[in-house]
């Protein structure tokens, strides 16, 4: 009887050893693989937009194209924030060191595309700010297989993102 | 095999793998969060090179001198590895050594930053030794390889844009620019102005002309008499029509701050509400005569002449001594007394420049008819290969109807080529300085000069620009190779097509007074009518809405926007200014406006609803009394006007005698 028993409890463990570990573990390599493939994607993306002050439609496009080639689902998140620096072009000698009130209008992912689908371009500024966020939305193999040992709820839980935000430093042209 | 077995083999055998899979990834994903990180860096710290430059060029009033550029580069140089090594744990030293080089371009030429041997040759130019220098000698060529005793960091010569081009009898070298001005100098067909129009004559002789390339069929002079208010021309629609935009003379006035406190007529100080005195400010007309502003202060009696120039922070009257001959008749013919007694200071600027480059783009159709890019030949005088061919196409021919190449638009046969040296030249010069860099390096990396995209090149080659190199710099298994190009057209560097702002105001005042980009929709979609609420004040170069800086003392700085105006409060200029304000449409949010080229040609090219090219507004199109085709007519006549006139002013260190 003790026998089976510990039998028993040795192949499930060794189908734990034997399966559930290696395919936990090559599953989490995937993700980070996916992960790293995102960032880079997404620090391409932003520097592009910084280095020459414009985000235009096929960018934006080739972008998500590159993400979803990992083989999930994500969320782009992207908000820009437009710089008016000195919205009352003015200094007043009692202020001297105030050099503007620099005020951000910002916009959107909804926003963003739907400028980008209107004028297939969006032309931005020097001292504008893109930041993009970028959050799986699929459950991985990997979420899966954890979810089974040890349940995770909510909806914050993301296996694979990436986050880059800069400062745009040329003013954009045609 | 008992299943025990099975399963020890197995997690032998799976172990391993999962740990190396584990660990080399992890690795992969050190090196690119180390690579991100460097780009980051790099891209901050050309950023930052870049905005020194511009900082330190606007606020300087002798920055297109050649000595001063050079002071405001190294300054710029020394920001770039400031930023590059502030947030990092490699110091200045280490990080030197994985920069191979930095590339500044300007308006006609650029510089690069790099290593270089620190030595003087033996002999001079005539053979002769040179004895007095108190130098080590070297005998041997590899002393130089080893160690760094006799290598530095530093600027390099300026390089100018240039091509050589051959053809029959002409031997010249041309100098481009970023925009359409260049300098020719070598063998030329002989020529003389007769009336209005270049003849050839025979034989050839060694020449220099420079000058703005225009197509001179778009110029028609109207009025170039003795009165210089009166001068007018026509910058016509079409090279065959009639209507045209107007450009003549015109007032232009600008803000200025003095570090002197105002004082009332008995010499006492003059204090705001809290208490404070207040600094002498107030709007003057200027002209630009030498590349240099001269204003004119209405209400000075006491001095010998009203005009001043800008010079530490006040007015610095021009004496009527006998050296100040020139420029005062200059300025005297420019004054106006209007029927109230009152004068005005009016610039002829925008009009010297059409004429001027008319006369110019003439000559030069003459003389280099037949030159296209097939003629470009190099040092040797071999045939130099460009990546985009245009042909047996006439370059600098810009008055053939039938071959069109207005030198203002892009993608003119003209500035194809002015693209195509630029880049040739760049990328030769470059490829040396970096492939060089292998001597001085004491790394195992190999230095080379990367391929750059079209993009870059694009930016490269129509704007001013830092493109920095970091190479080498070991990364996990691999070495960061990177570059980056920042562009920026705030200095007085260059007027850009895109670097004219237009003012708009309340019409007969100075309320509301609001700038645009040329291309602006929302200032397209403005009645311009003799009783429309507002009017077109002017057009002026960008980098008059800069803020500029006046230095009290140390850590005591005040500040000024030259394009803001004067509040007077009980009849002296107060403490604040009236503002001016961005257009939200095109300033703050510029995604939605037109290019310069459409403003420059009077037509609004669109994509309509079947993806097809479609001029929209035209100021030739008849059937529209549309209020935009009125629109784009004023916008272009102001637009032109800034334009030359700005491009005009620009300071020509390396261009002597302009327009010759």
């Amino acid at each position: 009887m003790g026998d089976s028993l510990i039998t028993i409890v040795a192949i499930f463990l060794a189908a734990i050893l034997m399966f559930v570990f290696p395919l936990m573990s090559l599953a989490e390599r995937t993700d980070d693989i996916a992960e790293l493939s995102v960032t880079t994607a997404t620090d391409e993306f932003v520097d592009n937009i910084r280095t020459t002050g414009k985000l235009t439609w096929a960018e934006y496009d080739q972008y998500l194209q590159t993400i979803n080639a990992t083989g999930n689902s994500f969320d782009v998140d992207i908000t820009i924030y437009q710089l008016d620096e000195n919205p009352g072009v003015k200094v007043t000698q009692a202020e001297p060191t105030k050099i503007g009130e620099n005020l951000y209008y910002a916009k959107y992912t909804t926003q963003v595309e739907e400028e980008l689908n209107k004028y297939g371009r969006m032309r931005l500024g020097e001292g504008d700010l893109v930041s993009v966020s970028v959050k799986n939305t699929n459950q991985t193999i990997a979420q899966l297989l954890r979810n089974f040992f040890y349940q995770l709820t909510g909806s914050q839980t993301y296996q694979i993102m990436a986050e880059k935000s800069a400062i745009v430093a040329v003013n954009g042209s045609n | 095999m008992k299943l025990q077995y099975i399963a020890v083999i197995f997690i032998i055998i799976i172990v391993p793998i999962v740990i190396i899979t584990t660990t080399y990834i992890n690795s992969q994903i050190t090196t690119i969060t180390l690579q991100n990180k460097y780009n980051t860096k790099l891209t901050d710290a050309t950023y930052d090179a870049i905005k020194a430059f511009r900082i330190n060029t606007v606020n300087n009033r002798y920055s297109s001198i050649s000595d001063s550029k050079i002071r405001d580069i190294e300054a710029a140089v020394s920001t770039f590895f400031n930023t590059l090594t502030s947030t990092g744990d490699l110091s200045k030293r280490d990080i030197d050594a994985y920069v191979p080089a930095l590339l500044f371009t300007l308006y006609d030429g650029y510089y690069i930053y790099s290593k270089y041997d620190n030595v003087v040759p033996k002999e001079n130019a005539d053979g002769d030794e040179i004895s007095n220098l108190n130098m080590k000698i070297i005998t041997d060529e590899t002393e130089l390889d080893t160690g760094d005793a006799y290598n530095t960091d530093g600027l390099k010569p300026y390089v100018f844009y240039s091509c050589r081009y051959k053809d029959g009898g002409s031997d010249f070298v041309v100098n481009y620019t970023l925009d359409n001005a260049i300098t020719i100098y070598g063998t030329l067909r002989n020529w003389e102005w007769a009336g209005n129009t270049c003849n050839l004559k025979s034989g050839y002789s060694y020449q220099t002309l420079s000058g703005y390339l225009i197509n001179p069929n778009y110029v028609e002079i109207i009025d170039n008499g003795a009165n210089p208010i009166n001068w007018k021309l026509k910058y016509k629609y079409t090279e065959s029509g009639t209507e045209a935009s107007l450009i003549k003379s015109e007032i232009l006035t600008e803000h200025l701050l003095f570090t002197n406190y105002l004082q009332d007529a008995s010499g006492n100080l003059i204090y705001d509400t809290s208490g404070n005195p207040i600094y002498d400010n107030g709007d003057y007309e200027y002209i630009v005569y030498n590349g240099q502003k001269i204003y004119y202060d209405k209400n000075e009696t006491t001095k010998p002449t009203p005009y001043f120039y800008y010079n530490n922070y006040g007015k610095s009257f021009i004496s009527n001594a006998e050296h100040n001959k020139d420029v005062l008749s200059y300025l005297n013919a420019r004054l106006s007394t209007e029927a109230d007694g009152s004068h005005h200071l009016y610039s002829t600027n925008a009009f010297e420049y059409y004429r001027d480059a008319k006369r110019f783009s003439e000559i030069i159709s003459k003389l280099t008819d037949g030159i296209s890019q097939k003629d470009a030949v190099d040092l040797q005088g071999n045939n130099i290969e460009f990546d985009v061919a245009t042909g047996d196409r006439d370059i600098f021919v810009t008055n053939d109807s039938s071959n069109p190449n207005d030198p203002l638009l892009s993608k003119s046969i003209f500035d194809e080529n002015r693209m195509q040296v630029i880049r040739n030249s760049i990328k030769t010069n470059l490829a040396v300085a970096i492939g060089n860099y292998n001597r001085y390096s004491t790394n195992s990396y190999q230095y080379s000069f990367p391929e750059l995209d079209e993009v870059d090149w694009g930016k490269i080659t129509n704007e001013v620009s830092v493109i920095s190199f970091l190479q080498g710099i070991p990364i996990g298994y691999k070495f960061y190779n990177s570059y980056c190009v920042i562009t920026n057209n705030d200095n007085e560097e260059v007027v850009k097509k895109d670097n004219i702002y237009i003012i708009t105001k309340d019409r007969g005042t100075e309320n509301n007074r609001e700038y645009h980009l040329p291309g602006c929709t929302h200032l397209m979609e403005c009645e311009f009518d003799d009783d429309s609420d507002i009017e077109i004040e002017r057009g002026y170069s960008s980098i008059d809405f800069l803020r500029q800086t006046v230095r009290i003392s140390e850590d005591n700085n005040i500040y000024f926007y030259p394009q803001t105006r004067v509040n007077m409060i009980g009849g002296h200029p107060s403490k604040d200014t009236k503002n001016i304000t961005a257009c939200y449409y095109c300033m703050v949010n510029a995604t939605n406006v037109y290019s310069a080229d459409d403003i420059i040609k009077g037509e609004i090219v669109e994509l309509n609803e079947q993806e097809q090219e479609e001029v929209m507004i035209s100021v030739v199109n008849d059937k529209g009394t549309t209020v935009e085709q009125k629109a784009l007519e004023k916008i272009r006549e102001y637009y032109l006007t800034a334009l030359g006139r700005e491009r005009f002013n620009l300071y020509q260190a390396n261009m002597s005698g302009f327009n010759t």
